[in-house]
């Protein structure tokens, strides 16, 4: 575990990759919340078309893609059980204990469906974008929050250098749970309860080392002449081009064809 | 001139961790401190850019205050520290964001911070990992990186605190060249447990509970074993083989560094 990585980016260059990472984060959103305005199941169905196009377009692999679904398949299975067998409305199969009804049916398949695109989506976003992008770009989305005294500055430093801090910590914890096997420390058997606590010994020391680095790391930026809250001058700008303006045209029509489906299956 | 003045520091009030410290450095020369582990170094350094500041006594950037509020910030930028562990000086996500950092605390347009940053990651052969994550980095270029970072700020006066202490011999020597170079019209104060990286300094600083124990030039020092061993200073193995064989006439010359010795028995 001597190096990590964040998320799960794939080191292929595409259109969606070179795409500028603030535009990315804001298109990706701005889907999301599209995606909640649809009514009509013919929507969801060309905004799932749209989805898989785009991961075509990236040239995510097929495999990769499938793995992204292994967290949400319990939600989704869960979610999908209790919208089927307990939502009131016409019955369409009778199975004595359990009913399955018109409304619960179409419900659970909106239910799918979207949570299915919402998967997509973020899944695009973070395999196509470095751990690097994500931040610098997330720092840009809420750059205007700070006409409203938001302290923006200073929570996109402190994502930085968290995400600084990720694969040393992970180091860390490597290098005590060894010591600690050293010593007779056992953390692979037992049940769920065992195996917890035979982690306390790791965590401890950890969370005092990470106090003390960042006791360092404070004073090493105080060190440059950083005062909290002063003004900076910020050395990244974000390249706005051709590409850019691609994404959004092409947005803009899919949000229209969108629309048009809404109007005509209403 | 950065001048320690009469200065005195306790972290609590009453447990004095440096005592009566007077010494100065101009801008070219070498000094290093050498002193047993809680001698009060670290602390030094943290006084010498006014992220401490002394109770009694006065730390002077060319003859100000760094108690003034001006002062102080100005010696931030004037005066660069420089850590054990690279690992806890990094801010950047990425090399090139690390050396941003200071330049834009400093307020600088991006233009001048863009062509300072090519001009620092030339100079000390870091472009080619500019976009990288630090993470990513071996311990030598890591530390390169902090060095950087703080040298793009054009300090006059730069602290080093046992900067090669997690270096391997090979990466050592390469950060110990790249100090000599920029040492040229800086000063360096250079604290160490190691002697043999103290050979260049004009001065050596001997501290021991927090008091200044002796001031000399590395052979006025390291000459006396005995007086260093009674104040805790390690590592002494090269000074006193060195010192036994001056004596038995086996070599001519004192020396900290064992290829030289090994040298110099060579020739006789
Ligand atoms: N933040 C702090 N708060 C309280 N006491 C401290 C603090 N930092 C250091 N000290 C104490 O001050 C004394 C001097 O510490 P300092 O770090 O300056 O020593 P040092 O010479 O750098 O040692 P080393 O060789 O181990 O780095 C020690 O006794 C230490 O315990
Ligand atoms: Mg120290």
């Amino acid at each position: 575990m001597a190096k990590f990585y964040f998320g799960q980016f794939q080191y292929t260059q595409t259109f969606f990759h070179k795409l500028n990472p603030t535009l990315k984060i804001v298109l990706i959103f701005y889907l999301v919340i599209l995606l909640f305005f649809l009514k009509t199941i013919e929507a969801y169905f060309f905004f799932l078309v749209f989805g898989v196009f785009l991961i075509i377009l990236s040239k995510l692999s097929f495999k990769s893609v499938v793995s992204s679904f292994k967290p949400i398949i319990f939600l989704l299975l869960f979610t999908l059980f209790f919208q089927l067998f307990f939502t009131p409305g016409t019955i369409v199969l009778d199975l004595k204990v359990l009913k399955i009804t018109k409304e619960g049916l179409s419900l659970s398949i909106y239910i799918a469906i979207r949570l299915i695109i919402l998967t997509i989506l973020t899944f695009l976003l973070t395999s196509t974008t470095t751990t690097t992008d994500l931040a610098l770009g997330f720092r840009n989305v809420i750059l205007p929050f700070k006409i409203f005294k938001f302290p923006v500055e200073e929570l996109s430093l402190m994502i930085s250098i968290s995400l600084q801090f990720v694969p040393i910590l992970f180091e860390e914890a490597d290098r005590i749970m060894k010591a600690q096997m050293a010593r007779g420390a056992d953390f692979e058997s037992g049940n769920l309860f065992v195996r917890a606590r035979s982690f306390l010994p790791v965590i401890l020391p950890l969370i005092l080392n990470a106090f003390n680095r960042a006791d360092q790391l404070a004073m090493a930026m105080e060190s440059r002449g950083f005062i909290l809250g002063m003004k900076r001058t910020s050395y990244r700008v974000s390249k706005f081009g051709k590409n850019e303006a691609l994404a959004i045209i092409f947005v803009l029509i899919f949000t229209l064809v969108l629309f048009v489906l809404e109007g005509i299956y209403a | 001139m950065l001048e320690f003045q009469n200065v005195s520091f306790s972290y609590n009030g009453d447990n004095w961790v440096l005592k009566d410290i007077s010494f100065s450095l101009k801008q070219g020369e070498f000094v290093s401190i050498i002193g047993s582990n809680g001698s009060g170094k670290s602390t030094i350094a943290r006084l010498a850019n006014g992220l401490l500041l002394s109770q009694k006594g006065d730390v002077l950037l060319n003859g100000s205050s760094l108690k003034d509020k001006d002062i102080n910030r100005l010696a931030k930028f004037k005066v660069g520290v420089i850590f054990q562990n690279p690992d806890n000086q990094f801010v950047g996500i990425t090399v090139e964001d690390d050396l941003a950092f200071g330049l834009e605390n400093m307020g600088l347009d991006r233009n001048i911070i863009q062509s300072k940053i090519m001009e620092i990651s030339e100079k000390l052969g870091i472009k080619s990992f500019l976009h990288f994550p630090p993470s990513l980095l071996s311990g030598g270029e890591k530390q390169k990186v902090a060095l950087a970072s703080v040298l793009v700020l054009e300090p006059d006066y730069v602290v080093f605190d046992e900067v090669t202490s997690l270096l391997d011999p090979i990466n050592r020597k390469m950060i110990l060249n790249t100090i000599l170079e920029i040492n040229r019209n800086r000063g360096v104060l250079y604290i160490t447990h190691h002697p043999e990286e103290t050979v260049f300094s004009n001065r050596i600083i001997v501290l021991n509970n927090g008091f200044i124990v002796r001031t000399g030039t590395p052979y006025e020092i390291f000459s006396d074993v005995d007086f260093l061993s009674s104040v805790n200073v390690s590592n002494l193995h090269e000074a006193i083989l060195s010192k036994k064989l001056l004596e038995k006439g086996l070599i001519e010359r004192f020396s900290l560094n064992l290829d030289e010795i090994v040298d110099q028995l060579c020739l006789n």
